[in-house]
């Protein structure tokens, strides 16, 4: 029960300094993946719409669930990157880190703590982005028909563990890298790129849902291993 | 019998071509303070680093309670105290707040944390700021709380190195003072390491003296001073004036300084090396106002051992 508390605190801290010390990072980071949101919405509703069903390239039902599976890969990632970088690069570099981790703490506890109160963070912030968007789609685009149980059951869990794992992957990278910040800022960058220029002909929508979870998991047990082994020297950077 | 706290037997580390540690050996006991002196460079942070289970060493052996702080960190962690030349506070939480997170990373009770956070804070003088953000506080109150965290567990061995870097005297002072409560009421071990002489000569019951990753010197600090010659200086105030000629005159042989009325004499440590002097001077008629005996600092100490090593 106690340790429980104390991973709900050490969570809870990790979410205070991100909102205290990354006022205008969350804002900044927000902007982009609001932007790429208000893109996707043009290029697969517009085209829908301005073609007419039969016209249309990809299926309404299916626009609307890419539209929100795409929401979370690219929010949480992009928010959780400034975060992250704040909460292991500024510590390590403060000597914070160090002090932390001589108190006996296994070092995988601890980040796993960080990144798991950074991504619930984000995905608190992904929750609201989601209602703005079902909102939109419901009442302004009147396509809440094109809604089904798989698009629920996919934005609220198997987008956000494709999100988790994109998280992870920065955080495991900062971890055991120095100067791993600049690549982990491109990852999300990268991935968000590739996602809006998909290529909707070949698309296959439950191919893809399957693939992205098995590679999250994937990615999840790789970092997972790569964490345990990093030594502490090399994570407080000596 | 005290416990071998922390044991370095034939130590050396190495990073890549440069040896930071060359055969150290020393061993710290419990309810011992032992400060750990020398230059910059010299091997004290490596040192502290080994002792922390960051680095592996090279050769030799390094343990704390009798076990490798590497894979033993989980066990030694829960009894120790860390406080480095950095504070490493996070600046975006209150003082209170970071101590609380400490009390989590510890796996203290909530309840249990936040009164001996009150408590720390009184301690070290803080408790006005509780509830302040660290990035408002000046570095010496960063590193009063950090001497804070650094309690928060009650730990059985501190650890500190270069504590007192950039500190004003007021933050020094608690400091000390919280340092030398910490080991005589509760007899937790001290290991320190500085290059501020004076703080380490005040409060270290034993001192180690390294210099290129060698261990120079090590014992008793009072022992090791009254091992030492050329350690004690005393102060001659004569009751008139006298030109340096006149003086010269009277004594052509022995070495002083003289400053005024003061004649400051450097002279073997024994009563018989001080006797000696007075006799001398009160046969040849200087008129003698008062004597002031003052013993040799750590600082004297650390430059003969230094001196005497080839340096």
């Amino acid at each position: 029960m106690r340790q429980r508390q104390n991973v709900s605190l050490l969570m809870k801290k990790e979410v205070v300094v991100a909102v205290r010390s990354c006022r205008y990072q969350i804002l900044l980071s927000l902007t982009f993946p609001a932007l790429m949101q208000w893109v996707l919405m043009q290029k697969l509703l517009g085209v829908t719409s301005k073609m007419g069903a039969s016209a249309a390239l990809i299926p309404k039902e299916m626009a609307v669930t890419l539209l929100l599976m795409y929401l979370a890969p690219i929010l949480i990632p992009f928010l959780a990157n400034p975060l992250l970088s704040k909460s292991i690069i500024e510590e390590r570099a403060s000597g914070g880190l160090m002090v932390t981790l001589t108190s006996g703490i296994n070092t995988g506890f601890l980040w796993a703590v960080k990144t798991l109160g950074v991504f619930i963070f984000c995905y608190c912030i992904y929750c609201v982005f989601l209602l703005v968007d079902v909102i939109a789609i419901v009442y302004f685009l009147k396509l809440g028909a094109s809604l089904s149980w798989f698009t629920l059951v996919s934005v609220v869990f198997i987008s956000p563990l494709c999100a988790l794992s994109i998280t992870v992957l920065m955080s495991c990278m900062n971890w055991a890298f120095r100067s791993a910040a600049m690549i982990s800022s491109f990852l999300p960058l990268v991935l968000g790129m590739w996602l809006i220029t998909l290529n909707y002909k070949q698309l296959s929508l439950l191919r893809q849902v399957s693939a992205a979870t098995v590679a999250a998991c994937i990615v999840l047990l790789i970092c997972g291993l790569i964490v345990s082994k990093v030594s502490r020297a090399r994570i407080v950077g000596l | 019998m005290s416990q071998v706290v922390v044991s370095f037997i034939d130590v050396e580390k190495r990073f890549a071509s440069i040896r930071a540690l060359c055969g150290t050996s020393f061993s710290v006991l419990e309810g011992e303070i032992f400060g750990l002196i020398g230059p910059n460079g010299c091997g004290k942070t490596t040192t502290v680093r080994l002792m922390l289970g960051l680095y592996k060493p090279t050769s030799g052996k390094v343990s704390v309670y009798e076990r490798d702080p590497q894979s033993h960190l989980h066990e030694i962690g829960q009894k120790l105290g860390i406080m480095l030349e950095l504070p490493g506070v996070n600046e975006s939480l209150t003082a209170l707040e970071y101590l609380e997170y400490y009390g989590a990373i510890f796996d203290m009770r909530r309840s249990d944390v936040e009164k001996r956070s009150r408590e720390l804070l009184e301690l070290v003088g803080l408790t006005e700021r509780a509830h302040s953000l660290l990035k408002t506080f000046s570095k010496g109150m960063r590193q009063r709380v950090s001497l804070a965290r650094c309690l928060l567990n009650s730990p059985r061995l501190i650890v500190m190195d270069e504590p007192f870097d950039g500190l004003d005297v007021d933050s020094r002072r608690t400091i000390l003072d919280v340092l030398a409560k910490e080991s005589h009421e509760r007899g937790v071990t001290v290991f320190l390491t500085s290059h501020n002489l004076a703080e380490v000569d005040e409060i270290s019951d034993r001192v180690a003296i390294m210099k290129k990753g060698e261990v120079l010197a090590i014992g008793n600090t009072a022992e090791l001073k009254a091992a030492s010659p050329n350690r004690k200086t005393v102060r001659i105030v004569l009751a008139r004036d006298l030109t340096e000629e006149e003086i010269a005159a009277l004594i052509p042989d022995c070495t002083y300084q003289q400053s005024g009325r003061t004649l400051q004499f450097n002279i073997e440590a024994s009563a018989a090396g001080k006797n000696a002097i007075l006799s001398r001077l009160i046969a040849v008629g200087l008129p003698i106002a008062s004597v002031h005996d003052e013993s040799a600092t750590l600082e004297d100490l650390y430059f003969e051992v230094t001196k005497r090593t080839g340096e």
